[in-house]
């Protein structure tokens, strides 16, 4: 696969919907997510977002899972990032966004 | 109609480059800052991606005894991402200038925050590394709001991550709290401060660049003065970042920053 590519597969399970995601976050992948996102969220309140095969995320995409935490914290709908990797992790204990995010 | 749509991105074009000049412009220059010969060294760098970036590096005295230094990376890119970068640089300086000289590191960069939260409804936010360092001592305390971890390489060549974390990026959650750090330069010893644009620089294999790369860079010989060595140590991670990526497309601005400490 491309590694500027991102394969985004979304499984709906009664009020779950799971994004899978893989390959990786930068500029113009945040973008495709977000747009997936944004088709999304208006039916489901409660998101896990399964990282496992994300090897990297950009600011792009940090952007991405701050503008999708706020927005389901408005309608009390709640965000998880599942398996993410050690790179991921660090980047998200940089930048203080494990803090706000909901980490499993 | 196609000649008027030329036109148009031939003016775009144009237009593009001049933003690009006034936000370079806007970056202090080594050189003329070190021109009255102060005892200290300052090298930098900055390689916008696209015309304009999200990237900058700042410094300035606050007062003849103590010398800010600023790093930080805008997230996005392009004309948002600069604006946003010219509003974070004037912040910083505000913020640290009001406190004058009772800087408190961790309400100024409170102060930064909420500043910059305010009418961010685009939700941008930015890293950045805040550091003041006493030019009479050699102390420094800092504050990182997000950013990578800079590198204090000693006049012996050894290398120390500062990897203590302070708070959030700004920009993102208004009321943060900033833990605030400190320590200690003695004559020649440096500190190298970078964006993401360095560790995350990809050759056409798709591998990044990396930390150890970078701490390689800097395991050079450099010695004589404080500015000799701030230059030698840019110009060694400029050549190993240029050499490693070759011919792929860069993805991110390149931003680095290195201040050698020297006594008058």
């Amino acid at each position: 696969m491309d590694n500027t590519a991102l394969d985004i597969a979304v499984k709906a399970d009664g009020g779950k919907t799971t994004i899978v995601l893989n390959g990786r976050l930068n500029t113009v992948t945040s973008s495709e997510l977000q747009d997936r996102i944004n088709s999304i969220i208006p039916g489901a309140t409660a998101l896990d977002l399964d990282f496992a095969g994300i090897e990297h995320i950009a600011s792009a995409g940090l952007r991405v899972l701050a503008a999708t935490e706020e927005r389901l914290r408005e309608v009390d709908g709640t965000m998880r990032i599942l398996n993410v990797n050690s790179i991921v992790r660090e980047i998200f204990d940089m930048t203080g966004f494990s803090d706000i995010l909901t980490i499993v | 109609m196609d000649e008027l749509l030329d036109q148009e991105r031939e003016s775009l074009r144009e237009d593009l480059a001049l933003a690009q000049s006034v936000q370079l412009l806007s970056l202090p220059k080594p050189e003329t800052f070190l021109a009255g010969r102060r005892p200290f060294g300052l090298a930098a760098m900055m390689r916008p991606v696209r015309d304009v970036g999200g990237d900058f590096y700042d410094f300035y005295l606050l007062d003849q005894n103590r010398l800010a230094l600023v790093i930080a990376d805008v997230s996005g890119k392009s004309i948002p991402a600069a604006l946003f970068m010219m509003r974070a640089k004037s912040v910083i300086r505000d913020e640290l200038s009001v406190f004058g000289c009772d800087l408190d590191l961790s309400l100024a960069a409170a102060a930064i925050n909420d500043r910059l939260c305010e009418g961010n409804r685009a939700k941008m936010f930015v890293t950045a590394w805040i550091g003041v360092v006493d030019l009479q001592t050699g102390d420094f305390k800092y504050v990182n709001a997000g950013h990578n971890p800079p590198i204090l390489r000693r006049a012996d060549g050894s290398l120390e991550w500062l990897r203590s974390r302070s708070g959030l990026v700004f920009g993102m959650r208004s009321g943060k709290c900033y833990c605030p750090w400190s320590g200690h330069l003695d004559a020649c010893d440096s500190l190298v401060l970078y964006t993401d644009g360095v560790t995350e620089a990809q050759n056409e294999a798709g591998e990044m660049y990396g930390e150890a790369r970078l701490l390689s860079a800097l395991s050079c010989q450099a010695a004589g003065t404080p500015e000799k060595i701030a230059q030698e140590l840019r110009i060694r991670v400029n050549r190993s970042v240029t050499a490693f990526s070759d011919d792929a497309d860069p993805f991110d601005d390149v931003t680095f920053l290195s201040f050698t400490f020297g006594r008058a």
